[in-house]
């Protein structure tokens, strides 16, 4: 880097070596830049009195304030909640589900019979061995 | 420092947009400070400077939900629309001529030749108020706010030459405007984040 860079960076980012562009900053030790900068040492003060002037941080208020308006993870209920503790409180939850399964296997045969689609005839086949209903399932 | 770094708040940010509780609430600690003391050191005025905060956060929830990390650095996208807000104030001000403009006089030293840190602070602050608003920018983006160059000069819509020469000129010019305290000024190295 050249005195001249070292000088420019100096005047525009100041003394402190921490600030200047990082792909520069490695190149510029604050020895060097002492040496190459008459303004160097004006340069170290004013930012000593920059950074005196601190700004107050953020009331309590002003957080409360942003977090508030910030967005809210939506809960969505579950569009069937109403009717889990029902089912729950009847003791009629497994029931249904055992009512379900056997209605399905019990009336899925019956469409095939009635010239349900062909891609269910694995499905039928299965069905009728685990009723028993023998070969005439799937036959018409 | 580099736009090319991953953006260190990309997550946060998008668990925010989400609605994250603790993504906001740690948003909110890291960036609300740095907001808030950017609008007070451009706009000089506390209150103003947190109406500048909430505004900009209220943008920030917005945009959160829709955040597509890879394109700008939320830091750097806080940062721009903090100023513009702030550009906003600034108009309005030259706009609306005031009876009594706001007390901001820099005296000089006090008889006393004070070297407290509060006198020290308040005549930074006047002598700062009174750069051009450019030079104000990129002196508080740089100085105060430590963005690196490439982000400070992206926040300003310019180049890192253009970025240079605005910052250079106004230092220069608050060297001489408070050279009464360069004798006096403390020059033991801070420590920086």
């Amino acid at each position: 880097m050249t005195r001249e860079r070292i000088a420019a960076l100096v005047a525009a980012y100041g003394a402190d070596t921490r600030r200047w562009p990082a792909d520069e900053r490695e190149q510029g030790s604050p020895l060097a830049a002492a040496e190459a900068s008459a303004d160097f040492a004006s340069m170290r003060r004013l930012d000593a009195i920059l950074d005196a002037w601190v700004t107050p941080a953020p009331s309590t208020a002003l957080r409360a304030a942003v977090i508030a308006a910030a967005p809210r993870r939506q809960e969505r209920p579950d569009p069937l909640h109403w009717l889990a503790p029902t089912l729950s409180a009847l003791g009629l939850g497994g029931a249904c589900a055992a009512a379900g399964v056997a209605a399905g296997l019990v009336f899925a045969p019956l469409e095939i019979r009635d010239g349900g689609p062909a891609g269910n005839s694995s499905f039928a086949e299965g069905a009728s061995l685990l009723l028993g209903a023998g070969s005439d399932l799937g036959e018409g | 420092m580099t736009d090319r770094a991953p953006d260190p708040d990309a997550e946060l940010v998008i668990a925010a947009g989400r609605g994250e509780a603790a993504a906001v609430r740690s948003l909110v600690t890291r960036k609300l400070g740095r907001i808030l003391a950017l609008a007070h050191r451009m706009l000089g005025d506390a209150g103003e400077a947190e109406d500048v905060a909430q505004e900009t956060f209220v943008k920030a929830w917005k945009a959160a939900a829709h955040w597509r990390p890879g394109k700008a650095r939320f830091d750097t996208w806080l940062h721009r629309v903090a100023l513009n807000l702030c550009y906003d104030r600034l108009r309005r001000r030259r706009e609306t001529p005031v009876a009594c403009p706001p007390e901001r006089a820099d005296d000089g030293p006090g008889p006393e030749a004070s070297l407290f840190a509060k006198d020290i602070a308040r005549r930074v602050d006047a002598r700062l108020m009174a750069l051009p608003p450019r030079q104000r920018e990129a002196i508080v983006l740089c100085h105060y706010q430590e963005l690196g160059n490439i982000e400070a000069a992206a926040a300003m819509g310019l180049g890192v030459e253009a970025l240079e020469s605005l910052l250079a000129r106004g230092r220069r010019t608050l060297r001489a405007q408070l050279a009464d305290l360069m004798h006096d000024a403390p020059v033991a190295k801070r420590s920086r984040p």
